[in-house]
């Protein structure tokens, strides 16, 4: 054992008294955040102003229409209903290994509740070895070349599960109401912005999650489809930093100014004026707003930067939000619902959406059920893993070939002591 | 049904070794009952003495109502349970061969996996029975053998025109097989009588 829990342990003491006073300090301030949000419920516009003329590096939320501290009941179940829901993972490319391969394994899920019950449950997988999979060359520079591994390879499978969405959406000829479900976010995150040009941005953007999403705009049009992402326990804190703003004495001084992070009127070493409705995140602001089953006003991201992915490639598929409290009966939970704009602008989408997803919670004990039977589809296990790598082995074997191991992977392997 | 048809598959075998195999029903919760003669391609005959539903990938269910006053309703409310159950049974290898060369006792080899599973029709209950060599083996076989012994004699006794003299001649075979445990007989022979 090489980690020291003696040691570990005394660190871990010091953590008691941090987290006792960080909720004591949330504590405190959620009650001025809660009368922030509410002075400022019936004033949308001014909000949007602020917002607007802001200067500050804050992810920020602004409701599209219903007050920001609004609340909402589910509406009715319907009797009938399908849910869709795709998942996938993945081995990553392995360069100890005698073979260069990537493995995704897709999962899919569709379930039809009503007077015809029916559920269809199974996966995919897609072995990748050729170079033109595992390697995505720049037609505009010749010595450019990009490995499909790593954050990039993460990126497709995030690709891929929206596309397998957009097929399962297609293939629903029931005409019943139907939730089409992915579970995270919507954006591709962890791609550096250097990353996105050439091929990559064509495979993994143009002609991957930005054509898929198309395909489910066009769909959406034509059936009564709804498409989210679930975000279990979210850490996102754009209403937050919203309230942020909302409280800043600069817009009251005299003369009044914009809002601007870089002219904070602090003193040094003091806090923030708007430290005093300054929440980690959204979280409890919605704990304490939302009742079981309830969801909060729909808002969008703004203050995106613009070379964010968002900003430059998604246009009308932008993100919008809310948040959702799990129904009695099931662990309380927060979640954050995240969809492209043109759900979030369609009140009965956004109706149809809370609706189901309170349902699926309820069925799956406070997580969506179609989500997580895609992911139990998709997940690939320690002895899978195990499994593949012998297979690979034995494939590598049977044609002839070494299978040496490199010496790093060979010393994991076999240690003498 | 007609001798010549042959019956449905109900399970395919998924363990197997010579004196037992494993099968998973192709129906959820639809398990031959205790004691039923099956038998396999080749063939190979056994009764079943165990059976079970459980989930698919070792996850533990957990109860859940939600309005539902019946199972069926319940497996309605929530189709995709189908996909996550399944139902196996064991059965006790009691002979092997065709008619002409029927024997009751332990085939060469094991049962193969994979291999579909069919319940012996009534007119091939009543062929196999007719010797019951077969007795010693499952009274030997499984934890609950005696439970499954009667169980196996009742049902054979309907495939055979005078069902009470089948049981007269069992109980006697029962009772030189067991000569040194009466109280076993006893339990046995309470089990099927007429």
């Amino acid at each position: 054992m090489t980690l020291d829990f003696q040691r570990l342990a005394k660190q871990l003491d010091d953590l008691a008294p941090r987290l006792r006073e960080q909720a004591e300090e949330g504590r405190a301030r959620l009650p001025q955040a809660l009368d922030a949000a509410r002075a400022w419920a019936d004033r949308p516009d001014s909000l949007r102003e602020r917002l607007n003329a802001a200067s500050t590096s804050w992810l920020l939320a602004e409701p599209l229409g219903e007050p920001i501290d609004a609340t909402f009941p589910a509406p009715p179940v319907p009797d009938e209903y399908v849910a869709l829901a795709s998942d996938g993972s993945h081995v990553d490319v392995d360069r100890h290994s005698p073979v260069s391969c990537y493995l995704l394994n897709m999962g899919r899920v569709r379930i039809r509740y009503g007077s015809q019950p029916e559920a269809d449950l199974a996966s995919q997988p897609e072995l990748a070895f050729e170079d033109e999979r595992l390697v995505l060359s720049d037609r505009s520079d010749a010595s450019h070349e990009d490995v499909l591994s790593g954050n990039l390879l993460a990126a497709l499978r995030s690709v891929r599960e929206v596309e397998l969405l957009a097929r399962l959406a297609t293939e629903e000829d029931s005409g019943l109401p139907t939730l089409a479900l992915l579970d995270g976010t919507l954006v591709l995150w962890g791609l550096a912005r250097r990353e996105l040009r050439g091929e990559v941005k064509r495979v993994l953007l143009d002609e991957g999650i930005i054509r898929a999403l198309d395909d489910l705009k066009t769909l959406a049009g034509q059936k009564p489809i709804a498409l989210a992402s679930y975000i279990s326990h979210p850490g996102g804190s754009e209403v937050a930093h919203t309230l942020r703003l909302a409280v800043c004495p600069l817009p009251q001084a005299q003369p009044p100014r914009p809002v601007d992070c870089r002219r904070c009127p602090r003193e040094a070493d003091e806090p923030r004026p708007c430290d005093a409705v300054g929440l980690t995140s959204d979280r409890p602001l919605f704990r304490a707003l939302l009742g079981p089953g309830q969801r909060s006003a729909v808002f969008r991201r703004t203050n995106l930067e613009p070379t964010s992915i968002e900003k430059q490639f998604y246009s009308q598929h932008s993100v919008a939000f809310f948040y959702l409290r799990t129904p009695d009966g099931v662990p309380d939970d927060i979640a954050r619902v995240e969809m492209p704009l043109w759900i979030g602008q369609d009140e009965q989408k956004v109706g149809l959406l809370h609706t189901l997803l309170i349902d699926q919670c309820r069925r799956g004990l406070g997580y969506p059920l179609a989500i997580m039977e895609a992911h139990e589809q998709a997940v690939i296990g320690g002895p899978e893993r195990e499994a593949f790598r012998r297979l690979l082995e034995a494939q590598v074997t049977a044609e002839g070939f070494s299978t040496a191991p490199s010496g790093k992977d060979l010393s994991k392997r076999a240690r003498w002591l | 049904m007609n001798s010549k048809e042959s019956p449905e598959i109900i399970g395919q075998v998924v363990a197997a070794d010579i004196a037992s195999f494993t099968a998973q029903s192709i129906e959820l919760h639809r398990a031959p009952p205790l004691g039923s003669l099956v038998q396999t391609d080749g063939p190979i005959y056994a009764v079943v003495c165990d059976a079970r539903t459980e989930s698919v990938e070792g996850r533990r269910p957990v109860a859940h109502l939600s309005g539902e006053t019946d199972l069926q309703s319940f497996l309605d409310a929530n189709p995709h349970l189908r996909h996550l159950l399944r139902t196996t049974f064991d059965a006790v290898v009691v002979g092997h061969g065709e008619s002409a060369t029927l024997r009751h006792y332990l085939p060469p080899h094991p049962a193969p996996i994979f291999a579909p599973l069919r319940l012996c029709p009534q007119e091939e209950v009543a062929r196999f029975s007719e010797s019951l060599d077969f007795l010693k083996l499952l009274l030997s076989a499984a934890d609950n053998s005696d439970e499954v012994a009667a169980a196996c004699l009742r049902l054979a006794s309907a495939a055979h025109p005078d069902p009470r003299a089948f049981l007269l001649t069992a109980g006697k075979e029962l009772a030189r097989l067991l000569p040194n445990e009466p109280q076993r007989l006893t339990a046995i022979l309470r089990r099927i009588r007429p």
